[in-house]
C-alpha cells in the first residue's frame, strides 16, 4: 500500500478473540489490515464496541493477537523472541494513554514521580538534578506548572490529569503513542486544549500518532488519515478528507450524518442516514476505491464468523 | 405570572454545606420554561447545571440546601409544597431522565414491571389489564418493537439505546407537562444518539410538552433546541433563541465554547481553546468568574457581576462588554464561522 | 453460573463424605482413653488381657481404615453405634436433645435476622439523623461484649438477684412438654444468642441498603413519583434479599457456634453440652454423629443459600448477554 521506508507500523490480518467459556469466543476484531507512517496521525472510529480499542491494545502487546502480524519498525510484536531481543526499545518507543487518567495514574504518586518513573526505570539519566529538570521542562509543555510537581492526581481535574499522562508520554520521546480516547471524558474547552496540545507535541516530536476516538468531528480536524471501524471489521480507510467528504461504506455515511453539528440551521435540515449493522458479520475484501482510499466490498457469499 | 411559561425560575441559589465550607453551586438564577419549547442548558461539568435540575425536582442530596429563590409552577411555589404534594408532582408534573441508562433502571425488576408502577403511582383508578395496555402502549410510544414480548424482559436484556428508551418510557407515563433531560445522550453512540434525538423531539411535538435539555455537547443543542442557556460557575451567563446563540453570540464564553469546537476549524492550528480551568467556587470568586479566562476582560468584570444586557427581546447575555462604556469588541468567532458557513 | 441441583447434591455428599473421613480421624488421633469412658474406673483397674478384649469388643483394635468401612456400613443402615458414655443407642440420646438445640439455635436465628433486618431498614431510612446514631452506637457496644460474660451477668441479675427468670436448663424438673417452662427456660439463653449476633448483620444490612439507596435507579424511582419509603421497600430491600439470604445461610454455623456456647453457660440440654461432653469422655460415636450433624447443617446453609440467591436474583440465571463491548472503550 505504502512505500516501506515511510511505515513504523504495519498491521496485517489482526484478528483477536475473547474466549467465553470452553467452546465459544467472541471475535473483537476481525481481519484488519492498516499501516501508520513515521509522522502521522492515524485514528481509528467506531461505536462502542467496533474493538478499535482491542486493536490499540494489540498494539502494545496487552493482548496478544490470535491470528495476524503487527510489525513495528520491522520487529514483529507477535513474536515472543523478537520482542524480548527488543524489549527496552519498545518500553521506550511506544507510549500509550488511556482515557480515564484517574484510574491509569497511581493515585498515591506525585506528579513529578508520575512522570520521571518510565524514565528512571529506562535509566535515562544519571544524574538526579538532570531528571528533575527534564521533568520539570516537560510539565512545563504541557502546561502544568512549577507547583503542580508535589500534587497528586486525586487533586487535579480530568483535564490537567490527562496533561500529566501526556507528559508521562512524550517525555520518553516515543516514536509511537497510542492515544485510546484521550479526550473523551473532558469538557468541551479542555479537549481543545488537549488535542492542540497533542497536535503540538507531534509537529515537536514528529512522532506518529494512533488515535483512538468516537468524536469524528475531533478525528476529522486531527488525523491524517482515518480508518473507520465496525463490529471488529476495518470498513473504510483513506485519508482523512476524503473519507469524510466522500465516505463510501455505508456504514461510514450513516455515521457521519449521526454526527450533531453545531449549526441549528443545518442541522435541522439534516437527515440522518440508518445503516444496519447485522449484515457487517458477513466478510468481505477492501478494495481500493480510489488512491489511498479503501473500503470494504462485501461477498456476496455469507460466510458465517462467529 | 405569565400564561406563556410552563415553568418560571426565579433568582434560584442552591448551596452544598461540606467539611471543606460552602460551595455556591448555583448562583441567582433566573430561568423561564415556555409551553412547548426545548431549551437546552449548555455548560461544562461542574457549572452546577445538574444541581439545577435536581433542586427543580427536589431530589438534591442531604448537604445541599436552597438558599433563596422561587420555582414557580402552575402559580405556585414547589418550594412550598409538602413532600405528599411533591410525589404527586414527580412523574406527572415534571419528570426527569438521567445520564446513564444502564444504572437508571432496576437491574432486578422487569421493564415493565417497572414501567406499570409509573402507570399505577399517578393512575390509582386503573385495574391490571389496564395498566398492562398502557405499558405496551408506552412502550410503542417510544418505539420499542414487538413490546409485547419485551414486556417480561430484564433491563440486561437491552442495549443501551433501548434501555435509554425505558427510561423515557417511565418519564412519560403519566403524561407530564415538563420533561428534564439531564445529558440523556451522553453515554451513547452517535448513531443511537441520534435516534433518541429524534424520538424525543417527535415525543415532544405529539404531546406539547416542555423540554429543559441538559448537555455540554452543541452539535445536539443544535440539533434540538428551540431556545439556549449558557451557564458558567452557576449562573447563566447568556440565553437566547438557538439561532442567536450560535450566530450572533455576545459573552466571551459563548465565543470560546463555540470557537473549541473542531467542527469550526477547517485547517490545523484553527482550532481555539479556552485557557485555563473552571473556578472553584468553594466561594467564588469575586466579579464576573469567567474573567480570569476572558482575553476580553475588564477591570470592571474583576470588581462586579455584571447584569444581563439586552441584545434583542429573547436574547440576553451577562458581560460588560455590552455595556455603553465598553470598547467595541467583534465576537472573534463570527469570522470563523462565517468561513466555515462559507466553505 | 448457574449450577444444576444434580451437581449440587453431588457436591453436597461430597463434602459430607470428607466431613465424615475428617472427623474420623481427628477423634481417633485425639490423645485419651476411651476405655475411660465407658468403663469409668473400671478401666484402670482392667488387666491387659481384659483390655485387649473390651477393645475388641467396641472394635477399637482393628485398623482405622477398617473401623471407618465398618462403621459406614452400620450408618447407613441407621445404627451409628452405641454411647460410650451413656450407654446407650447415640442417635436416642442426641434426640431429645436435638429438639432443644432446633428450639433455641433455629428461633434464635431466626429472630436475629428478622430483628437485624427491621433495624437495618431503620437506620438506613433514617440515615444520619439521630436515631440512626443511637442504635448504631449502641449495637457497636452490644456486639463487642463476649457471649459467657452477657450469659453470667444476665443470669446474675434475672435469676440470682430478680429472681425472675430461670438459669439454666431447658423446662423445670418433670416439666417437659409445658410450653410455658419451656417459654421461661428460652428467653435468658434466646436473648444472648440474638443479642450477640444481631448487630453484626443489621450493620451489614443497614449498609447495603446505603449502597442501594445512593444508586441511580433510585433517583429515576423518585423521579417517576414514588414515596421514600416504597422506594425502600419495593426496590431497594427487594434488591439486597439475594444478598441478605445469602448471608444468611453462611452465617448459619456462627450462629450454630454461638448456641453452642450459650447453651454450656446455661447447661442447656442440647447438642452444644452434648458435643462438649462426649470431647471431654472420648465418646467416639457420640462426637461423630454430633460433628457431622453441624457439619451438614453448615455445607446445607451454604449450599442452599446459594440456590436461593440464584433463584431470586434473575441476573444469575442466564449469563449476560455480552456484546463485542469486551473491547473496553467504554
Amino acid at each position: 500500500m505504502m512505500e516501506n521506508k515511510d511505515i513504523l507500523v504495519d498491521v496485517q490480518g489482526l484478528t483477536h478473540q475473547f474466549p467465553m467459556g470452553k467452546k465459544k469466543s467472541i471475535k473483537a476484531v476481525h481481519h484488519v489490515s492498516f499501516q501508520i507512517r513515521r509522522d502521522e496521525i492515524f485514528s481509528l472510529v467506531g461505536e462502542s464496541g467496533s474493538g478499535k480499542s482491542t486493536v490499540a491494545r494489540c498494539l502494545m502487546n496487552i493482548y496478544e493477537p490470535t491470528e495476524g502480524t503487527i510489525r513495528y519498525d520491522g520487529i514483529n510484536l507477535c513474536d515472543k523472541k523478537e520482542r524480548e531481543q527488543h524489549k527496552t526499545r519498545l518500553q521506550r518507543e511506544r507510549q500509550i494513554i488511556f482515557q480515564d487518567s484517574a484510574s491509569a495514574l497511581n493515585q498515591r504518586m506525585k506528579t513529578k514521580d508520575i512522570v520521571a518513573e518510565p524514565l528512571r526505570i529506562q535509566h535515562i539519566f544519571s544524574e538526579k538534578e538532570e531528571l528533575d529538570q527534564y521533568v520539570r521542562q516537560q510539565l512545563e509543555m504541557v502546561g502544568l506548572e512549577e507547583n503542580y510537581l508535589n500534587r497528586r492526581p486525586s487533586e487535579l481535574s480530568g483535564g490537567q490529569r490527562q496533561r500529566i499522562a501526556i507528559a508521562r508520554a512524550f517525555g520518553m520521546k516515543p516514536r509511537l503513542l497510542v492515544a485510546d480516547e484521550p479526550i473523551a471524558s473532558l469538557d468541551v474547552s479542555i479537549q481543545a486544549q488537549v488535542i492542540k496540545l497533542f497536535q503540538h507535541l507531534q509537529e515537536e516530536h514528529d512522532c506518529a500518532i494512533l488515535f483512538i476516538a468516537h468524536d469524528l468531528s475531533m478525528v476529522r480536524y486531527l488525523s491524517d488519515r482515518v480508518g473507520v471501524m465496525c463490529k471488529g471489521h476495518l470498513v473504510e480507510m483513506g485519508e482523512t478528507e476524503k473519507i469524510f467528504q466522500n465516505p463510501l461504506h455505508s456504514y461510514t455515511k450513516s455515521l457521519l450524518s449521526a454526527i450533531p453539528v453545531p449549526d441549528p440551521a443545518l442541522e435541522k435540515k439534516r437527515s440522518s442516514v440508518t445503516y444496519d449493522a447485522a449484515s457487517i458479520w458477513n466478510t468481505g475484501i477492501m478494495v481500493e476505491a480510489e488512491e489511498g482510499h479503501w473500503v470494504m466490498q462485501e461477498e456476496a457469499d455469507h460466510e458465517n464468523l462467529i | 405570572m405569565n400564561k406563556q411559561y410552563a415553568l418560571e425560575i426565579n433568582n434560584l441559589s442552591v448551596s452544598f454545606f461540606t467539611a471543606d465550607g460552602e460551595t455556591e453551586a448555583v448562583r441567582d438564577v433566573s430561568l423561564s420554561l415556555r409551553q412547548g419549547e426545548v431549551l437546552a442548558l449548555v455548560g461544562e461539568s461542574g457549572c452546577g447545571k445538574s444541581v439545577f435540575c435536581k433542586a427543580i425536582m427536589g431530589l438534591l442530596s442531604k448537604d445541599a440546601r436552597i438558599k433563596s429563590g422561587e420555582i414557580l409552577k402552575d402559580d405556585r411555589d414547589i418550594r412550598t409544597l409538602s413532600e405528599r404534594e411533591m410525589q404527586l408532582l414527580r412523574g406527572s408534573g415534571i419528570s426527569m431522565i438521567f445520564q446513564d441508562p444502564l444504572t437508571s433502571l432496576n437491574p432486578t425488576m422487569t421493564i415493565g414491571r417497572q414501567i406499570a408502577e409509573a402507570v399505577k403511582l399517578h393512575n390509582r383508578e386503573l385495574n391490571r389489564q389496564q395498566i398492562k395496555a398502557k405499558v405496551l402502549e408506552l412502550l410503542e410510544l417510544v418505539g420499542i418493537p414487538d413490546a409485547e414480548s419485551r414486556y417480561d424482559s430484564y433491563p440486561y436484556h437491552f442495549s443501551g439505546g433501548m434501555r435509554q428508551r425505558c427510561v423515557m418510557a417511565i418519564a412519560l407515563a403519566a403524561d407530564p407537562q415538563i420533561l428534564i433531560a439531564d445529558e440523556p445522550t451522553t453515554a451513547l453512540d452517535v448513531t443511537i444518539q441520534a435516534e433518541i434525538l429524534n424520538l424525543l423531539k417527535e415525543i415532544q411535538k405529539k404531546r406539547n410538552m416542555s423540554i429543559l435539555f441538559v448537555t455540554h455537547d452543541l452539535g445536539v443543542v443544535a440539533k434540538i433546541a428551540d431556545r439556549v442557556a449558557v451557564m458558567y460557575a452557576g449562573k447563566i451567563v447568556e440565553y437566547g433563541m438557538a439561532e442567536e446563540i450560535f450566530y450572533d453570540a455576545r459573552h466571551p464564553y459563548t465565543w470560546g465554547l463555540l470557537s473549541a469546537l473542531p467542527y469550526y476549524a477547517r485547517a490545523k492550528g484553527e482550532l481555539q481553546a479556552i485557557p485555563g480551568f473552571p473556578p472553584h467556587l468553594t466561594p467564588p470568586p469575586k466579579g464576573d468568574a469567567f474573567a480570569v479566562r476572558n482575553p476580553y476582560a475588564m477591570e470592571i468584570d474583576y470588581e462586579e457581576m455584571p447584569p444581563f444586557f439586552p441584545v434583542s427581546e429573547t436574547h440576553f447575555a451577562a458581560t460588560w462588554l455590552l455595556d455603553e462604556h465598553a470598547p467595541e469588541v467583534v465576537s472573534p468567532f463570527r469570522e470563523i464561522s462565517k468561513r466555515r458557513c462559507g466553505a | 453460573m448457574k449450577i444444576s441441583y444434580r451437581r449440587r447434591i453431588l457436591i453436597f455428599l461430597l463434602s459430607v463424605f470428607c466431613l465424615s473421613v475428617l472427623v474420623f480421624a481427628m477423634s481417633r488421633l485425639a490423645p485419651g482413653d476411651p476405655l475411660v469412658s465407658y468403663y469409668g474406673d473400671r478401666a484402670e483397674r482392667m488387666s491387659p488381657e481384659e483390655k485387649d478384649r473390651a477393645m475388641e469388643r467396641l472394635g477399637l483394635n482393628e485398623s482405622m481404615v477398617v473401623q471407618y468401612v465398618k462403621w459406614v456400613k452400620n450408618a447407613v443402615s441407621g445404627d451409628f453405634g452405641m454411647s460410650f458414655k451413656y450407654k446407650q443407642d447415640v442417635m436416642k440420646v442426641i434426640e431429645g436433645r436435638l429438639v432443644n438445640t432446633l428450639i433455641l439455635g433455629g428461633v434464635g436465628f431466626i429472630l436475629t435476622f428478622l430483628l437485624a433486618l427491621l433495624l437495618g431498614i431503620l437506620c438506613a431510612f433514617h440515615e444520619n439523623s439521630w436515631l440512626d446514631r443511637i442504635i448504631c452506637k449502641v449495637g457497636t457496644i452490644t456486639s463487642c461484649i463476649p457471649e459467657f460474660w452477657l450469659s453470667l451477668v444476665l443470669i446474675l441479675i434475672f435469676s440470682v438477684n430478680l429472681r425472675l427468670l430461670p438459669g439454666s436448663g431447658a423446662y423445670a424438673l418433670g416439666q417437659s412438654s409445658s410450653i410455658s417452662s419451656r417459654l421461661t427456660h428460652l428467653i435468658l439463653p434466646m436473648v444472648v444468642v440474638v443479642m450477640s449476633h444481631l448487630w453484626y448483620y443489621a450493620y451489614m444490612i443497614r449498609n447495603k441498603l446505603l449502597e442501594e439507596i445512593r444508586q441511580d435507579y433510585v433517583l429515576l424511582a423518585k423521579a417517576k413519583g414514588m414515596s421514600r419509603r416504597r422506594i425502600m421497600y419495593q426496590h431497594c430491600v427487594r434488591n439486597i434479599m439475594p444478598a441478605f439470604i445469602s448471608i444468611m445461610a453462611i452465617s448459619l454455623p456462627h450462629i450454630v457456634e454461638g448456641t453452642y456456647i450459650v447453651e454450656m453457660v446455661f447447661s442447656y440440654p442440647g447438642i452444644g453440652t452434648l458435643s462438649f461432653e462426649s470431647a471431654k469422655y472420648h465418646d467416639y460415636n457420640m462426637l461423630m454423629v454430633l460433628c457431622l450433624i453441624t457439619g451438614i447443617v453448615v455445607i446445607f446453609g451454604n449450599i442452599t443459600g446459594q440456590a436461593i440467591s440464584e433463584a431470586i436474583d434473575p441476573r444469575m440465571k442466564e449469563p449476560e448477554i455480552m456484546e463485542v463491548a469486551a473491547d473496553g472503550s467504554r
